[in-house]
């Protein structure tokens, strides 16, 4: 059913083209804002439209950033010899909170899927070899475990090894605080595959 | 494994079913269209999280509605009790199966838990129909036997598609894409290795399941038997490398015919599995009856095999199978299976059950009209 003010259901509309949000949760966020004092909106769609004018990508590694190069790039404190590659913006979060890796990141901006139409020239593959240099010791490959984070860590595996780099992956297996018993087969067969030696 | 009870919510045309389960069999009568198949559909949606008939979740609500659910409780073997919650939303994509109330991440960590088997007369193309209705057989068999396989294949399958967008844009653009196939080949030859293997050692295994069935419905001057059949040769050592290696040799042999026709024609996709009698293959050879001895046969291996793998007796469900049979046949096959275990049975035929059955707590018999359950 549509709504009688064009304006709301313009809202409704634009709210609905989010992904993972459907019409339905989209009238309810519609209703929401309705509720909200002005200034609370105006908040919200200047922060908004702040994202789209301000955020940028770091010319270095291609994460978001408002100040070029980032925060990351721009530290005297981070190991410039480690390279650590991502696919999007959230994995570098996801790996900062662990406050376990001191080195660099690459952000691809995707992976390879062919199904999709991305080949290689259409993630940052060239800017990563481009900034590889004397300085750089070790890459790390940090994909997502699908078929398609797999091909691209194979892809660039075989264009990093060449260059006489230490190229590393990280593990798949078995989640912390996950009991032996309670994995599911799948993976416990990958991590009895990608078993190392002790 | 058997269902004590199933309540089905705007599921296809059941806007509101309840069915309290005989744990032997359970007899769904009711004319063409009224909802019986669609009754056994949800129930092999609790075993394999999806359908069995519909690729897309969406068509599976109730034309008008946005959420279909499906309640069940189920009982193993050894008598515990499970709840099993399944709902999904069309309008989010949302879908949702949890188990005893706790949500279930991971919808592959659910096969073969409640094991099924499953016959309908299209289900005869088995032994009738091409390469890709036995290949299906298999999968479904070894996916509820083994988590690891289901995974396997549903990665293979996506390489393969990946692979065949690469071959058909070079056949295209006439271009050489060997740097981009590169890393789908060796993920091509690692899935599809990998299920070759399994494959290949369910069909030697299996050969006692048929050849013990079989010997139950007709005399054994016919020996049946099922041979691998694979798009390479990979050599009958019992070295599970060597499949890997000659995936390897054939996928380089292979390259320029594969640019020529722009997909993927090595690997498990392309596998043949044949039936045979006494050595001679069943879709040339066999008559109509040996046909359905052999279908059967099949289908009975599979509830012992699965029972034996999943450690659970699979819940048997027989979509129209009687409609076909005469009575004789019928009662038949209504005392083979009826040791069995928990059984599914829709029919348009409403007589040929009284003969042989008692109904009470153990048999059970409804009727199904216009999406509503009544007792008969
Ligand atoms: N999503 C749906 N919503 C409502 N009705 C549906 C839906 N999908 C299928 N149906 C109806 O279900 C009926 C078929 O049910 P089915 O179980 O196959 O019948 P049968 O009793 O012959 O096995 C048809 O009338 C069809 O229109
Ligand atoms: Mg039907
Ligand atoms: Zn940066």
């Amino acid at each position: 059913m549509l709504y009688t003010s064009e304006s709301l259901e313009l809202l409704v509309e634009e709210l609905a083209q989010l992904p993972g949000i459907g019409r339905k949760t989209a009238q309810r966020l519609a209703m929401y804002i309705m509720k909200l004092p002005r200034e609370e909106v105006v908040n919200i769609a200047k922060a908004m439209v702040g994202v789209k004018d301000k955020v940028k990508n770091c010319s270095i590694c291609s994460n978001f950033t408002e100040d070029d190069p980032c925060l990351i790039c721009s530290s005297p404190k981070r190991d410039g010899s480690m390279i650590c590659v991502v696919e999007d913006p959230n994995d570098v979060i996801a790996i900062e909170k662990t406050n376990e890796f001191i080195g660099l990141y690459h952000v691809l901006g995707g992976s390879l899927s062919p199904l999709d139409g991305i080949g290689p020239e259409d993630i940052k593959v060239k800017e990563l070899l481009h900034r590889i240099n004397e300085n750089t010791g070790e890459i790390i490959l940090a994909l997502n475990p699908n078929v398609e984070g797999e091909a691209t860590t194979l892809y660039l595996s075989r264009l990093l090894k060449p260059l006489g780099l230490k190229v590393t992956r990280i593990a798949r297996g078995i989640p912390v605080g996950g009991d032996l018993e309670f994995t599911d087969e799948a993976t416990l067969s990958r991590a009895i595959e990608g078993r190392v030696q002790i | 494994m058997f269902i004590e009870n199933i309540r089905l919510k705007n599921f296809r045309n059941h806007a509101d079913s309840y069915l309290e389960c005989g744990d032997k069999a359970n007899i769904i009568l009711g004319d063409n269209g009224e909802g019986k198949t669609n009754l056994l559909e949800a129930v092999s949606y609790i075993s394999l999280t999806k359908s069995f008939y519909a690729s897309n979740d969406s068509v599976i609500v109730n034309i008008g509605e946005t959420i279909f659910q499906i309640e069940a409780n189920m009982v193993s073997d050894n008598g515990i009790k499970t709840k099993i919650h399944i709902g999904y939303d069309l309008t989010t994509g949302e879908k949702v199966y949890s188990i005893n109330n706790r949500r279930i991440e991971k919808f592959s960590s659910v096969i073969g838990k409640f094991p099924i088997v499953f016959l309908s007369p299209e289900n005869s193309n088995i032994t009738f129909g091409g390469p890709a209705e036995r290949r299906k057989f298999l999968d479904l068999v070894l996916s509820q036997s083994n988590q690891t396989y289901f995974e396997d294949l549903s990665e293979y399958r996506k390489v393969v598609r990946h692979r065949n967008k690469i071959l058909n844009d070079a056949k295209f653009h006439k271009n050489d894409p060997i740097a981009l196939l590169e890393p789908w080949n060796e993920q091509l030859i690692r899935f599809g290795s990998r299920i070759m293997v399994r494959r290949r050692n369910f069909v030697n295994e299996f050969q006692e399941y048929i050849f013990s069935a079989y010997k139950k419905l007709v005399d054994l001057r016919e020996v049946p038997s099922m041979e691998y059949e694979p798009s390479f040769k990979t050599g009958n050592s019992e070295k599970d490398e060597m499949v890997f290696e000659n995936f390897k040799t054939e996928i380089d042999r292979k390259y320029k015919e594969e640019l020529r026709l722009g997909s993927t024609l090595v690997g498990p996709h392309r596998d043949e599995i044949s039936f045979k009698i006494n050595g001679l293959e069943l879709r040339k050879f066999a008559s109509q009856g040996q046909h359905k001895t052999f279908f059967v046969a099949l289908k009975i291996g599979e509830f012992f095999y699965l029972k034996e793998r999943c450690r659970e007796n699979p819940i048997l469900l027989l979509d129209d199978v009687f409609s076909e049979l005469d009575d004789n046949r019928a009662q038949q096959m209504l005392l083979l299976i009826e040791n069995l275990n928990q059984t599914f049975i829709t029919s348009t035929n409403f007589d040929i059950f009284d003969k042989v059955l008692s109904f009470g707590e153990k048999n059970k018999k409804v009727i199904v009209r216009n999406g509503k359950i009544a007792i008969s």
